[in-house]
């Protein structure tokens, strides 16, 4: 059972642990596969102990090493008799102690698969697995038999082929409206094969979610862009544009007919008079219209900079106007109290005095004024103020109550994902206990739990009925001792009473006497081989219970480990005094060098002088040196 | 999953039973059901029934033209991402679309998911499968120019794309054929190991 569970974690732990065939139980464990797997139990227990699997040679540090596993032990909560000779000396039974503790301290399987079912890959891992268990527990089928389902999956027979559809648009114009309800074709009859469905469908939401927004944004990029360049050409460039298109045709017109006139004139044909004078008058209108027409032009040009250039003053003279009209009301006012004043200063004093009184009538009036509005004023600022306590402690219940909306949202949010977690988790460990192989046959356990109980029962019977019998033995022991002694009383007093007179019967009395005392000696021989069978049988057990612990085995081990130490002791020792000798030999020189005088301290390497120096320093025990 | 704007809004708009009565919505689904999972085998059964799209309700056929893409757009798009019943659900509401025919859309969805998800299966390219093998043995016992008397193997593997066989032919000795049975074996195990995790 235990080397089963070993393997199993030596399994599990997936490292390089084998454990040699002839290991069959825990007593034929040596003491690194001891160490070793109790190393790795206890890594899996309490992962970055850092101990090491391979037992060191050292003797020193196998103590150590087992000292400090007694102690990892402890601190796990072990109860029983540990310590370094647990591990380094094993007696069976307390090994087995130990490992029953520490296999039972190993974390569960199931604490595993609850945390590996939080990380997403490894949820992914498992979907992928359970997808492959799914195609591998299909039975095989001919390849024609594979038209839908899970065979089928990954074998696409339709290829991707898109089409754009139109699909009426709610909210537009009626005209749009009539054309969708009387000729839009629904959306599957808008592509030429019913295969195309899904794949348009598909095209069309991404299109839709997707290649739009640029579209538009570049959309106005473009228009602003043209926006912008189009005033520019309207303004200025096309009216010059207009202007010298219309002389260059002009050019092109003349260029041609003074080409053409030529080959008139050469024309063989001799023509008449008048059609050559007509001819000639039209040649002079054209030129006088050419003429008149160029100074149309100029004349057109020169009214058009004489308008820009009255435009240009009619806006200079409006702006002065406009600054005149200002000035001429601020004169007009100015005015107006002037010849008020002047009006007033006809008769001062009485004017002034006047004055004064309005002034002063003005300033009380003021004065009421002021009270009265403070009179209103006071209640109402108390009255706002009021209202705006109010309503701050108002808000500040609501936005209390807002908070606290917002927290029962968010825990809500999370009460719903932890349930949604905790449906998952539910459907995989369903899943799990599916996957699970039903036939464990735990029935047979139960049956061999329950024969074992039987027996258990019968052997407490048989025991039950050893006891009785040995109580019956007992009793009957007693009476039989009872009447023994009543009928030796009784036999004694009557012979006794007859030894007096009768020979023989003082002889019967003396054979009785001795014959009694045998007897009792005989029954106290029986009693004392009794308890001296009963004492080997203990001493036997106690031997068995020795030798299980293999002592001497054990002992010759410690004897050897001992002997080891005590050459390791000595090497220690001869290093050590190895090492008082250079110090003393080294302080010698020290000495000796401070007595001598500074040139023949120069002579002496430096190195020698260095490391003297350093070793004097620092007082440091040489490598290699442990302490205990 | 994500849906267009317009998407959302016609799915909006026919949660009102005033607008859309509730046998046409019943039909509506019944149609979009038909075209997606339609079957080569039946496309004369669909073609019956492409005149009863605009038959539905034909006072307002340009709801229903919208209707049937978009609701087919819901349920692909919700097949593609492998959403059940309670997470399409929980989409809808977040789009705020409310109302009663999301019981109607979300169990009819449930119902024809596995149908929709075979046919999105269908689509698209993919390697070409191997689905059979088969073998011949052949004995050279001699050519013209010397002895062989070499067992001499002939395989021939049938592999499936797009609906159309095609054969891998090729010949082997003995040994070359052992190790791609080897490699093969390999393969399986791996693909055990995978399963068993």
């Amino acid at each position: 059972m235990d080397i089963f569970t070993l393997r199993m974690l030596a399994a599990n732990l997936a490292k390089s642990y084998d454990i040699e065939e002839y290991v069959t139980n825990l007593s034929s464990f040596n003491t690194e596969l001891v160490v070793e797997a109790t190393v790795r139990c206890l890594e899996a227990i309490r992962p970055g102990l850092g101990l090491s699997t391979v037992l060191p040679v050292n003797m020193a540090a196998r103590f150590r090493l087992g000292a400090t596993l007694a102690q990892t032990c402890m601190e796990l909560g072990y109860r029983g008799d540990i310590g370094y000779q647990t591990f380094l000396y094993n007696s069976e039974a307390d090994l087995r102690r130990v490992f029953m503790f520490l296999i039972e301290k190993l974390p569960k399987e199931s604490e595993k698969t609850v945390n590996e079912s939080i990380s997403k890959v490894a949820l992914l891992e498992k979907s992928v697995a359970s997808a492959i268990f799914q195609g591998l527990s299909i039975p095989w089928l001919p390849h024609y038999c594979h038209k839908q389902g899970f065979r089928n999956r990954g074998r696409a027979n339709v290829p991707y082929v898109s089409v754009n559809i139109e699909v009426p648009i709610a909210n537009m114009e009626d005209d749009y409206k009539d054309y969708c309800m009387r000729y839009l074709q629904p959306v599957p009859e808008q592509m030429q094969d019913i295969a195309c469905f899904l794949p348009s469908m598909i095209s069309y939401n991404a299109k839709a979610l997707n290649t739009s927004p640029t579209d538009i944004m570049e959309r106005i990029n473009w228009l602003n862009s043209q926006q912008s360049e189009k005033p520019a050409y309207s303004n200025a460039y096309n009216i010059v544009k207009e202007f010298s298109k219309f002389s260059s045709e002009n050019k092109t017109q003349t260029s041609t007919e003074s080409q053409v006139k030529p080959e008139s004139v050469m024309h063989p044909v001799l023509p008449d008079q008048e059609t050559l004078r007509n001819q000639a008058k039209q040649e002079v209108e054209t030129e006088k219209m050419k003429t008149e027409c160029e100074s149309l032009r100029i004349n057109i040009e020169e009214l058009q900079n004489e308008i820009k250039k009255l435009t240009t003053r009619l806006a200079q003279a409006t702006i002065t106007g406009q600054n005149e009209e200002k000035e001429l009301k601020v004169n007009e006012e100015q005015k107006k109290i002037k010849a008020k004043a002047y009006e007033l200063l006809q008769d001062g004093p009485e004017n002034v005095k006047k004055l004064e009184s309005a002034v002063e009538a003005s300033t009380s009036k003021l004065i009421n004024l002021a009270n009265q509005w403070e009179k209103h004023r006071v209640p109402l600022i108390m009255k706002y103020r009021q209202e705006r306590e109010k309503h701050s402690t108002k808000a500040n219940a609501s936005q209390k109550k807002l908070d606290e909306i917002k927290l029962l949202k968010e825990k809500e949010k999370e009460l719903q994902e932890e349930c949604r977690n905790k449906d998952q988790q539910y459907s995989q460990l369903v899943a799990e206990v599916q996957k699970l192989p039903k036939e464990v046959n735990r029935s047979a356990y139960t049956q061999r739990i329950l024969e074992i109980i039987n027996n258990v029962r019968k052997q407490r019977d048989e025991i039950s009925k050893v006891l009785a019998d040995t109580r019956e033995i007992q009793k009957e022991i007693n009476t039989l001792t009872g009447r023994l002694e009543r009928s030796f009383t009784v036999v004694d007093e009557l012979i006794f009473r007859d030894a007096r007179t009768n020979e023989a019967s003082r002889k019967a009395y003396k054979l009785l006497a001795t014959l009694h005392s045998d007897c009792n000696e005989l029954v106290s021989l029986v009693e004392e081989t009794g308890a001296t069978i009963r004492e080997i049988r203990d001493l036997e057990e106690q031997i068995d219970s020795e030798s299980a612990k293999n002592v001497g085995a054990n002992l010759e081990r410690i004897t050897a480990d001992l002997k080891q130490m005590k050459q390791e002791t000595a090497a220690l020792t001869a290093q050590l005094q190895k090492y008082k000798r250079i110090r003393s030999n080294t302080l010698k020189t020290k000495h000796f060098l401070a007595t001598q005088p500074a040139e023949y301290n120069a002579i002496l390497p430096v190195s020698l002088h260095e490391s003297t120096k350093l070793a004097a320093k620092k007082n440091v025990p040489w490598p290699g040196v442990v302490r205990h | 999953m994500e849906l267009a704007k317009e998407i959302v809004d016609g799915l909006a708009s026919i949660q009102n039973s005033n607008i859309l009565p509730e046998e046409a919505f019943l039909q509506l689904l019944d149609i979009i059901m038909l075209y997606i999972s339609k079957n080569n085998g039946k496309s004369k059964l669909i073609i019956s029934f492409i005149s009863g799209i605009a038959t539905i309700h034909p006072s307002k056929s340009d709801l229903i033209k919208a209707a049937v893409s978009n609701v087919s757009c819901l349920f692909i798009e919700a097949a593609r991402h492998d959403y059940d019943e309670e997470s399409l659900k929980h989409f809808l509401h977040n789009e705020h679309i409310n109302g009663h025919r999301i019981e109607t859309l979300c169990s009819t969805y449930i119902n024809n998911k596995q149908n929709i998800q075979t046919q999105l299966e269908l689509i698209g390219n993919s390697l070409p499968h191997v689905v059979d093998i088969d073998w011949r043995l052949h004995h050279c016992v001699k050519i013209s120019t010397r002895f062989t008397n070499i067992p001499i193997y002939n395989i021939r593997i049938s592999t499936k794309e797009c609906d159309q066989m095609r054969h891998v032919i090729f010949t082997c000795t003995i040994q070359q054929l052992q190790e791609l049975v080897y490699k093969l074996k390999d393969a399986i195990r791996h693909i055990e190991k995978m399963s068993n995790i």
